[in-house]
């Protein structure tokens, strides 16, 4: 894994080979109206008030049989590579800074490319953008363009472009010059309003649909300039060239000493900003669990404990095994398999070898075909709600947007963020979660949702904990439980590490890791390929230095996957009825990949999580 | 203090450096061949005698036939043994019992499914694996069964099979005769008179699935990649034919197009009789649903032409006869189609609702306009989308957007 992208970095001051074209020669390859000052304070105005942020498109940007020939040479020349991680689908070129390096030979093959990327970095288009978009002078020298084509299923999800010295972002459409490029195909470029700097709204307030020729562009604003690339559906490519112009480099006009060193040092990217934990306040649900009361805790660590136990008389035996009653409790819900002496003695051993188990038809047949009738109901015959606005209790929509995006209950009060003070009301009357409340006040037609909230009361029952103590030999300090749907075309988590709780470290024995469970609730089938996304990816942080800067960081990306998959420890597709239970120490990544439109239903979970210690 | 419990990430961690250690001692004993790998699993009938070598060869057989096909090293190894068995049979008259018809189909059906790997792969040549395919099958008529209907069928498949991979591929529109050295049209000729839906039924569907797939390339020969977008294609405009030159060595297949269609739905037909209520079934009908859509779409443009040019409506006010029998014909195939289309919706699938429904739309738009019988087709059909939009997270919204356009018209 990688977080430094070299195939991204733009090539600076390097030499270069321009085969100037003359002025007039530019200005001809160009359509004549940009050159037009009326239209040009026309489109500045536009920019200046356009929503969500100032961005701006100009249609026919470039002389067609110009932008034809760079189809046809990328299309017969270029080769693609499909490459996907946790934030983008996509299939990617090399990087064309470099063009002008390659040998006559080379050149002679993407002549009309060449020729493409110099006008767009001529100064007088350069000009031109700087003057609408009033970001100041930009540089000609530090070239910083890629191909990409979004075929079916591509998609890249929110982020802000906010990397080193970009400052303006632009993306140059190629689609089928031929035809009109549809909204319904997908590929729009989605532009997200804040709440607060940082923080992005859930639904994007604008979408441009690419036509040919067309070009999108945008100052980069940190904490701002958050966009998306909505999933291509159907079997169509959108061919695009994206690009950035950075702040002028030694010896160009504009070129202001330090003024480079100062932005970069004052604006963090979207992974600097999600490693920093500035913004946690702001992220709902919040990455912590709830600490369990010590009358609870003593028992697991009794059982745990070899030494004499003192016999308490409570709801669970001290006995390092199930009792009759406990066993008959935990049957209701649970595969028998599972809970045999033998079962249990083959898990623990399992677990303390590899730290994770997966237990395959984990709930009984009956409550499982019970469950998966509901939810399968539900996929069929009701309206999912795909905006924020629209999502009612018990679902609350997890935001920010640029960390992940899917529907929950926690067992606490509803809320729909729409602004900041929404979001400090909440902080401000922060609640335990009383999943008992929450289904006495649903309405009974709710079925599916008070089917899952009473599976959580059961996981969050004494006896099931000392279940789960059994099994990993660890003794739970802490826990939160989420349902979680994730809806196709919608919903992801990008890769994050797990986060501990300081006060439990003081704790004699606390594990510096976290247990997790993932109970599968997803009722359809064709997800094990991987194609339709919704897998959950648990990976090695191979790249353990120290924090790098921003300034290091060059991709979009959040985290790369490493493609040759040695750190990927876990790959498990959206299921029916597997519980994966892992140990999750702080080097290990976690994500839920984004669920293409093309799935057939949501992925749907319980997501458990605990603080432990060893107990001697 | 406690022991501490490692982490998944520290656990991988420790048994990397256990893994590298042990490779830095072993190095002397070479790479032995990991346990387990490239094993596959093979699902046999209960009853079934598991030391018959037989019956291995069906089960294995079997498993590669109901898989997405992806491993040469499965064909491979049937191929090996079928070899292996025929060595034996030379001194072993208990061996030669093995070969059943169902020996020598399940020989050449792998030759010439390893044929597809090697188109794959360069330098390789194609027809060799086809034509001893053949060769086997032939053999095992000659030798075993005469009246096998197995056989037949095998090499049914074998002749449609090959055309695609071995011929047309390599094929331009301005190709000459000498560029194919076999008389395609007697191949499918021979196909179809080999094709019977007695013993088979699967396989018996896959090769009237390889004739549609034949049919399809054959009309879409030369036009490049307008077609490959498929279902997502929302080309509204019928895209002509290539017309070949009649020395074109596929001259004769194109002109037979529309006769094969028709071969194609009546053999389907008789397919979906002799199949039982199972997913076979379902597909079958479905299949025939499209060749019926198809069918429905000559008659269809014939009849949809007096709205596209409205100058001509306004001179003609009478609807001439040939119009009235293509709003006949269409109406009949899309009746039909539908028909079939509904017998193929599954309960879990919405895709295959909105075939019925945009079945119910080409229907609408067959009758009279605003009409009682066109408002009630895209009525059922609005309520099939709607229903089937909830059901996929909107996914028909720009069909169903399209019907109600329609409507406002």
């Amino acid at each position: 894994m990688k977080r430094n992208s070299p195939d991204q970095n733009p090539k600076e001051g390097s030499p270069q080979k321009f085969l100037a074209l003359e002025e007039n020669k530019i200005r001809s390859l160009f359509n004549p109206k940009i050159w037009d000052s009326k239209f040009q304070d026309q489109l500045k105005s536009e920019i200046a008030t356009a929503k969500p942020y100032n961005w701006g498109t100009i249609h026919q940007l470039v002389d067609d049989d110009l932008l034809r020939a760079v189809r046809k040479e990328i299309e017969t020349e270029i080769h693609f590579t499909k490459k996907e991680t946790d934030i983008y689908k996509v299939n990617q070129s090399g990087d064309l800074a470099n063009l002008s390096g390659l040998d006559w030979d080379d050149l002679s093959r993407l002549p009309n490319l060449y020729r493409l990327r110099e006008i767009l970095y001529s100064e007088i288009y350069r000009d031109v953008i700087s003057h609408v978009t009033g970001t100041g002078k930009l540089s000609g020298s530090k070239t910083d363009m890629s191909i990409n084509t979004y075929t079916k299923g591509c998609h890249l999800l929110t982020h802000d472009d906010v990397i080193g010295s970009r400052r303006v972002s632009f993306i140059l459409y190629l689609p089928d010059p031929d035809h009109t490029w549809k909204s319904h195909y997908g590929g729009g470029l989605r532009l997200f309003d804040s709440i607060i700097p940082n923080v992005p709204q859930s639904d994007p307030c604008a979408k441009l649909v690419p036509q040919f020729n067309q070009i999108a562009f945008f100052s980069v604003q940190p904490g701002f300039s958050f966009h998306d690339v909505e999933e291509v559906k159907v079997d169509k490519h959108r061919l695009s060239i994206q690009g950035w112009y950075h702040i002028p480099q030694e010896g160009e006009k504009g070129y202001v000493p330090g003024e480079e060193e100062q932005w970069v040092n004052n604006n963090t990217s979207t992974l600097a900003q999600l490693e920093s934990n500035v913004l946690q306040d702001y992220e709902f649900p919040k990455d912590e669990r709830d600490i369990l009361p010590y009358h609870q805790v003593k028992h697991y660590e009794k059982i745990l404990r070899n030494d004499e136990k003192e016999g308490s008389v409570s709801v669970i035996s001290e006995d390092d095994q199930l009792s009759q009653q406990e066993m008959d409790f935990l049957k209701e819900y649970i595969s028998e398999q599972y809970l045999t002496r033998e079962g249990i003695s083959k898990l623990q051993g399992k677990f303390a070898d590899e730290s994770s188990l997966q237990l395959e038809s984990f709930l009984n047949d009956r409550k499982s075909s019970l469950l998966k009738e509901l939810i399968r109901r539900q996929e069929l015959e009701k309206d999912c709600p795909y905006e924020s606005k629209d999502v009612a209790r018990p679902w609350k929509t997890a935001v920010p947007s640029h960390k992940w995006r899917y529907l929950y209950m926690d067992g606490k009060s509803h809320e729909n963020f729409k602004e900041d003070s929404d979001i400090l009301a909440t902080l401000n009357h922060e609640e335990l979660p009383n999943f008992e409340l929450l289904k006495q006040t649903l309405p009974k037609d709710q079925e599916v949702e008070i089917a899952l909230i009473e599976l959580i009361q059961f996981f969050k029952s004494t006896i099931y904990k000392k279940y789960l103590t059994l099994l990993t030999s660890l003794c739970p300090l802490s826990e939160q439980f989420l349902v979680r749907r994730f809806r196709p075309g919608k919903d992801f988590t990008l890769a994050t590490k797990c986060n501990l709780n300081p006060l439990l470290r003081q704790v004699d024995g606390f594990v510096d890791a976290v247990l997790e469970g993932t109970l599968g609730l997803t009722p359809s089938n064709g997800w094990e390929s991987g194609e339709a996304g919704g897998y959950e990816l648990y990976m090695a942080d191979e790249d353990e230095e120290p924090e790098q800067d921003a300034q290091d960081v060059k991709d979009a990306a959040v985290y790369r996957a490493d493609d040759s998959g040695d750190s990927v420890l876990i790959n498990q597709s959206a299921n029916w009825n597997t519980l994966t239970l892992v140990l999750r120490d702080e080097s290990v990544l976690e994500f839920v990949k984004y669920v293409s439109w093309s799935a057939k239903t949501s992925r749907w979970d319980i997501k458990s999580q605990w603080d432990v210690k060893c107990v001697e | 203090m406690a022991k501490r419990t490692l982490g998944l990430g520290q656990k991988n961690k420790e048994k990397k450096i256990k893994v590298d250690n042990s490779n830095t001692n072993n190095e002397s004993n070479g790479n032995s061949p990991a346990v387990g790998a490239d094993q596959i699993e093979v699902e046999m009938d209960e009853n079934a005698d598991l030391d018959d070598e037989l019956t291995q060869l069906k089960g294995l057989w079997s498993s590669y036939f109901h898989s997405d096909r992806e491993s040469e090293y499965v064909l491979n190894g049937i191929i090996h043994e079928c070899d292996a068995l025929l060595r034996q049979s030379d001194n072993d008259e208990q061996t030669k019992k093995l070969f059943t018809d169902e020996f020598y189909a399940i020989y050449a059906l792998a030759l010439s499914e390893l044929a597809i790997f090697k188109t794959e792969q360069e330098n390789e040549d194609v027809a060799q694996y086809f034509d001893q395919a053949l060769e086997r099958a032939e053999v095992g008529m000659e030798k075993v069964s005469k009246g096998s209907e197995l056989l037949p069928l095998v090499i049914s498949k074998i002749s449609l099979q090959r055309i695609p991979l071995q011929f047309i591929s390599k094929l331009k529109v301005d190709s000459k005769p000498e560029d194919v050295n076999l008389d395609l049209f007697e191949q499918v000729q021979r196909a179809k008179k080999c094709f019977n839906v007695k013993k088979d039924l699967e396989l018996a569907y896959e090769v009237l699935q390889i004739f549609y797939d034949l049919l399809d390339m054959l009309e879409n020969f030369g036009l490049g990649n307008n077609v490959d977008e498929g279902l997502d294609s929302d080309e509204e405009d019928e895209i002509e034919p290539v017309k070949l030159n009649e020395k074109h060595p596929l001259h004769r297949l194109q002109k037979a197009i529309p006769e094969n269609y028709v071969w194609l739905r009546e053999t389907m037909i008789k397919l979906f009789e002799n199949t039982e209520q199972n997913t076979l079934r379902t597909n079958v009908a479905r299949t025939l649903g499209h060749l019926f859509l198809k069918a429905a779409e000559k008659p269809t443009r014939t009849f949809m032409q007096q709205y596209d040019d409205e100058e001509e409506q306004a001179k003609n006010k009478e609807v001439s006869k040939e119009i009235q029998q293509a709003q006949k014909d269409a109406l009949t195939h899309t009746r039909t189609a539908l028909d079939y289309l509904e017998k193929a919706q599954m309960e879990d699938e919405p895709e295959t609702w909105v075939e019925v429904a945009e079945a119910y739309i080409d229907l609408g738009n067959l009758y009279d306009y605003q009409s009682s019988e066109q408002e009630n087709a895209y009525k059922v059909a609005e309520d099939i989308l709607k229903k089937a939009n909830r059901a996929s997270h909107g996914k028909f919204q720009d069909v169903l957007d399209n019907l109600l356009a329609k409507d406002q018209d």
